[in-house]
């Protein structure tokens, strides 16, 4: 007997609010709302908000190295959350990205340092394919767990975003720790083969950007496939999705497992392209903001290009303005949840606007 | 100290009680929010405001006013939910995960803008400790049960005292029909509205004072990130307690024992290393959620 | 008067029936009245300028075909929905019921067509409930259940009053919200729809209650599509069409014919009376052809299925067999075990024992492979076969989206789709057809007729359709029932299950009866008799 699907599931409702991002004006006056939000905070701390808006903008694109920056903080957002567009589509809600993006740094640092003799395209290769793993087999308890046993994957993947960071703490401070890092214990350092080269010089930034691209296109083409169709339509039909030729399980465990290879082989950039080495801060909220970004990018691939963009610039900014004022970065974090809230309430109210014009009545 | 000693599962035992307050009020909140079929994953931003604010105001006013200013900010948080929600019918999920971001970025925010990091931390005395003479010299159990702070005791009787609202008053009537049905509830005459905006308000407020129970219970001081995800902790015990408070009290209990366990076990030097230890209250949890996925009985308007 | 807040049942001072004096008093004004009442929803007219008096100790039956109206009139005069324009009047006072809650207050009850029990709550709960909403005096948990208690004596019924609702069977559950309307002093009674799935045993029961209830005081508006019910229990008649009314009278007036006439307009009244056609007029015309159709090759066989169901009796040991060319009709009452008996018939259940086979080859549990031989499904809830955030041309093409002429290179293709919605359009009359549109912004009729299109756009094997033809007006059915038709003889096997035992008589060359989840009697088209097949559908042999 198929499980009746009540239609009121949360994340069939997630699927709904956001669809209905299409064309809505009120988005400015969202965006408008959040800004006025963060100047009113400025004033709460004392700053001056114009003072501090410019601080924003030069930290995010101020000079070369810093719209470096802006870059190269979106890159790990943006394959997070392209990663976890397919698994939200079909309406399965996985937090797991930080976890899994962990797991990925870990399994590619270990790989790297493992085969540090071979040459460079070689190296990187090893490098991006042990993160994909990494990502995905964390991933894999889960996606089994939801496919076959039912039990809800926001809780689980959320519990296992813990267990993977305490994991992670313990082979940093044991088995892989650098001697003479014991305050913040890190690995050694990448051998200068397995780091993602340049692209820009006088920044940050990578060839990592690449990756964002491709993964990009993979998911434009894939939204527009029969399959990608199919589990769509699983997300809030599974009845009729099934009629399709889509197994739930099948869905539900490929989708999670493609959001943890993405988390994986972010995880992998942080490290051979960002940091240099694995730190146990490598996921830093990333896989959360991930998660953020796909729902505020409407599960497009360009809308999710955008925000990230947007977010990097955000956190970026904030940053900026921490060092030039000393106001909190954390600023970016507020601004990107009002942000959300407020895009959803507006979806919210379109959504309506639409099913009153149906005229869904008693007859 | 030695795994089997009496003294060992004595202290154990006393910080599991003590550990487990702020999740079951967490978890009691999100019960009664969840029964009138609102899910709720805000928890976690209204615990870590409700933290700092627990703080803030402990410093001027004492421990009781840090608590009061805790549900305060919860239940103001609880009420903007509620606006956004069921007022502006917006997705409860996303809302939820606004809220939590909302919530850990201002209390970062505002805690930084207030003790800069350098700055010396600031102390505040927490909740008094009672002792329930002769009873609390117990072996084992006396600490666990009886010489624990105000806060715990009133957790104790919030259990019976929801149960019993839920089963038998007017109101818990009307949260039962509200999350059974809410389509029917509008019908026979409930205001469905009014119902779930009073359960976020009251989860809201309940989720702060437990995120104050933390810092204002016992801690004595506000760091970044305090919560350590109890909030979502929270929303996982309430699926394993059947969404009734007393599994909400049994599912927090289990939970801070293993955290206690982990704590003391880390400084008498027991076979797993430390971090095994701090992820041993995360594992038993989800394979608890794993075992009891099979006899739910969850609110139909929830949709989990 | 219920305001007075005492026990049903409590000694009055003046010896008088609750409710007033029993018979209809055609001279006495009207406890109820809508008065110039219009509504719109969006940009549709609902009602518009109607007028209803309610007499008291009547049964005034409202009638009309979907989405006359009738609902709606029903809920405004409940309180539940505020008028647009006109007043609602009770005891010729007063202008506006404010809500729902004053209105049960003041002794409306309503029973709506989808039922309003709290599944989770007891019948003693869920009248609780009512109470605490309507802000009456405080009663406690025993005062309540005598409350209920009594109302049930009153209305002859026996009724286990602290069971979880959602634990009773749907005819339970009907009379339970009858029952809960008395409990709460009810003098007016709002019915919508209430025999709609129930069967003839059942909605003889449910009648008489009506007819007794009236007779001791109780006033009743009886919304109903079914014209034959209105001359055996009504006293005043209220046609309405497309939102305005069009007739009122005496209800032995006008027979039924008639009366469809009023309903549909003057084209059409033989479709409003499906159920019509008697068995015998079936033999006539369908003789002969019932002999090709009874030896054509058996397309769809089901072999032993049960099935266990949650919240429902499932299915235990259920055989048919269909040709190509024929329509078995499965009648039941709600409730039967039809929902699980269409779904594993597709292979979106997986039964525990039994096969499904079409043209030979199985299909059981394996719902895509149904599809790809030929096996299309109508489910009894619109909302599973149309993804409402979805485009139009989506919905139409979901079930062939990877078939080579809608795809290139692994990517879906905007024309083509297009244009099969557009034909799929025009065939079934969805309207706007606009192949971008989101579906949500369908009307629940046209989603109807989109979904029924997609299922029937190619040439078939089976179709299984579970309700098909409800929420459509007479119309839009008859066209639906043309094309059913159509699709059996084209060569399909054709399994139509509804409550509606008029739906299932309209078409069907064959009748088999589902109760408790067990296949009972089987009756050939030309043999069909109301009577039994009304006592087979009780469970009565």
């Amino acid at each position: 007997m198929t499980p009746r699907v009540p239609r009121g599931l949360p994340a069939t409702r997630v699927l709904r609010a956001v669809r209905a991002l299409r064309g809505t004006v009120p988005v400015w006056v969202v965006v408008g709302a959040a800004v006025a939000a963060g100047a009113v905070l400025l004033l709460a701390v004392g700053a001056d908000p114009v003072v501090g808006y410019r601080e924003i903008v030069l930290g995010a694109v101020g000079d070369r190295y810093h719209l470096g920056e802006t870059v190269v903080r979106a890159v790990p957002v943006a394959v997070v959350a392209l990663g976890v567009v397919p698994a939200l589509r079909a309406r399965v809600f996985t937090i797991g990205s930080e976890g899994q993006l962990a797991m990925g740094a870990l399994a590619s640092t270990v790989a790297v340092l493992a085969l540090g003799t071979l040459p460079a395209p070689l190296l990187l290769a090893v490098g991006a394919l042990a993160g994909v793993a990494g990502g995905a087999l964390w991933a894999l308890p889960a996606a089994l767990l939801r496919g076959y046993a039912r039990v809800n994957e926001i809780l689980s993947t959320l519990l296992l975003n813990y267990v993977a960071g305490f994991g992670l703490l313990w082979l940093l401070r044991t088995a892989l720790r650098e001697p003479g890092t014991l305050t913040t214990p890190s690995s050694a350092d990448l051998p200068e083969a397995g780091r993602i080269p340049t692209l820009l010089p006088g920044t940050r930034l990578h060839w990592g950007v690449v990756l964002v691209l491709v993964a990009a296109a993979g998911l434009a083409w894939w939204v527009r496939s029969p399959r990608g169709f199919a589990l769509d339509v699983y997300g809030t039909h599974p009845a009729l999705a099934a009629r399709m030729g889509v197994r739930p399980a099948g869905a539900v465990v490929s989708t999670m497992l493609v959001g943890g290879a993405a988390a994986g082989l972010a995880g992998w950039v942080q490290v051979a392209g960002v940091q240099g080495r694995l730190y146990p801060s490598v996921a830093g909220g990333l896989g959360f903001t991930g998660l953020v970004v796909a729902l505020l990018g409407g599960l497009r691939p360009a809308g999710v290009l955008g925000v990230a963009l947007i977010f990097g610039a955000l956190a970026t900014g904030a940053e900026g303005l921490q060092v030039g004022t000393g106001v909190p970065a954390s600023l970016a974090t507020v601004v990107q949840a009002l942000l959300l809230g407020g895009v959803a309430l507006s979806a919210a109210a379109s959504h309506r606007r639409l099913r009153r014009g149906a005229g869904e009545r008693p007859g | 100290m030695k795994l089997l000693t009496l003294a060992f599962w004595e202290v154990v035992l006393a910080g599991s009680v003590r550990l487990a307050v702020p999740l079951a009020l967490a978890a009691l909140g999100e019960t009664l929010v969840e029964r009138s079929g609102i899910l709720n994953l805000g928890v976690e931003g209204m615990m870590i405001m409700g933290a700092l604010a627990g703080v803030w105001a402990a410093v001027g006013g004492g421990s009781w006013a840090g608590v009061a200013a805790g549900a305060a900010v919860g239940a103001l948080l609880g009420a903007l939910m509620a606006l956004a929600v069921v007022g502006g019918g917006a997705n409860q999920v996303v809302i939820g995960v606004a809220l939590t971001l909302l919530g850990t970025g201002l209390a970062s925010f505002l805690f930084q803008a207030w003790i800069p990091s350098g700055r010396q931390g600031v102390g505040v005395s927490p909740v008094p400790v009672v002792r329930v003479p002769g009873l609390a010299d117990l072996p084992l159990v006396g600490p666990a049960l009886f010489a624990q702070n105000l806060l715990m005791y009133g957790t104790l009787a919030l259990v019976p005292a929801l149960a019993w609202m839920l089963r038998r008053s007017r109101f818990g009537l009307a949260v039962r029909a509200v999350g059974d049905d809410p389509a029917a509830a509008a019908l026979r005459g409930v205001a469905t509205a009014r119902v779930r905006t009073l359960t976020l308000v009251a989860g809201g407020a309940l989720a702060g004072v437990a995120g104050a129970a933390i810092t204002v219970g016992y801690l004595g001081s506000f760091t970044d990130g305090v919560t350590a995800g109890r909030g979502f902790v929270a929303v996982a015990i309430v699926i394993i307690g059947n969404w009734t408070p007393l599994g909400a009290l049994a599912g927090a209990l289990l939970f801070a024992f293993c955290d206690s366990l982990a704590l003391h076990a880390q400084s008498g030097g027991v076979v797993l290393p430390v971090e095994a230890w701090s992820a041993l209250p995360y594992l038993v949890t989800l394979a608890v959620l794993v075992v009891t996925s099979r006899r739910r009985r969850a609110p139909r308007a929830l949709g989990v | 008067m219920v305001g007075e807040d005492r026990l049903p049942g409590d000694p009055v001072p003046e010896a008088q029936p609750a409710g007033g004096s029993p018979g209809p008093q055609p001279d006495a004004p009207p406890v109820l009245e809508a008065v110039g009442v219009g509504k719109r929803f969006g940009a549709v007219v609902a009602l518009d300028a109607v007028d209803l008096r309610l007499r008291p100790g009547q049964v005034h039956a409202l009638v009309g075909e979907n989405g006359a109206g009738k609902s709606t009139l029903a809920l405004m005069l409940a309180g539940a929905l505020r008028p647009d324009s006109g007043q609602i009047l009770l005891d010729g006072a007063g202008g506006v019921l404010p809500n729902r809650g004053a209105a049960i207050a003041a002794g409306i009850g309503l029973v709506p067509q989808a039922l309003s029990l709290i599944g989770e709550l007891t019948l003693v709960e869920n009248h609780l409930l009512s109470l605490a909403a309507s802000g009456m005096r405080r009663r406690s948990r025993a005062d309540a259940r005598r409350q209920v208690a009594h109302a049930a004596a009153l209305a002859e019924v026996e009724l286990p009053i602290d069971r979880r609702t959602r634990d009773l069977a749907f005819a339970q559950r009907q009379l339970g919200e009858v029952v809960l309307a008395l409990a709460q002093g009810a003098r007016v009674l709002l019915l919508d729809e209430p025999t709609a799935a129930a069967g003839p045993v059942e909605a003889d029961h449910l009648l008489g209650r009506v007819r007794a209830l009236a007779d001791a005081g109780t006033s009743v508006v009886l919304v109903t599509h079914r014209l034959d019910e209105v001359a055996r229990v009504a006293d005043e008649v209220t046609v309405l069409r497309a939102g305005h009314r069009v007739h009122h009278g005496r209800a032995g007036a006008l027979g039924p014919h008639q009366l469809a006439e009023l309903m549909v307009g003057e084209r059409a009244a033989d479709e409003a009376m499906p159920g019509a056609r008697t068995g015998n007029e079936r033999a006539r015309q369908g003789g002969s052809a019932l002999d090709t159709r009874a030896r054509a090759p058996v397309r769809l066989r089901a072999q032993g299925l049960s099935a266990a169901a949650n919240g429902g009796p499932g299915l235990h040991d259920v055989s048919l067999a269909v040709a190509g060319g024929e329509v078995l009709g499965v009648a039941g009452v709600a409730g039967s075990g039809q929902r699980v008996l269409a779904e594993t018939l597709v292979g979106l259940c997986r039964p525990a024992r039994g096969t499904v086979t079409v043209d030979g080859a199985d299909v059981t549990g394996a719902p895509a492979a149904a599809v790809t031989r030929g096996v299309a499904y109508v489910p009894d809830d619109r909302a599973d076969g149309v993804v409402e955030t979805h485009s139009l041309a989506d919905n139409a093409v979901v079930l062939r989206a990877g078939a080579p002429e809608l795809t290139r290179a692994g990517l879906r293709l905007r024309r083509p789709a297009e244009a099969f919605a557009r034909a799929v359009f025009a065939r079934f009359g969805v309207h706007p057809p606009e192949p971008d549109l989101p579906a949500a912004a369908l009307s629940g009729g046209n989603r109807q007729k989109l979904m029924v299109g997609r299922e029937l756009a190619s040439r078939l094997a089976v179709v299984v359709a579970h309700g098909p033809t409800q929420g459509l007006d007479v119309a839009a059915a008859a066209v639906l029932r043309r094309e059913l038709r159509a699709a059996a003889d084209a060569g399909a096997a054709v399994v139509l299950i509804s409550t509606d035992l008029d739906e299932v008589l309209s078409l069907a060359d064959r009748v088999m009866v589902l109760v408790g989840g067990r296949l009972v009697d089987e009756v050939p088209g030309a043999d069909i008799d109301l009577a039994r097949l009304g006592r087979a559908m009780a469970g009565l042999a």
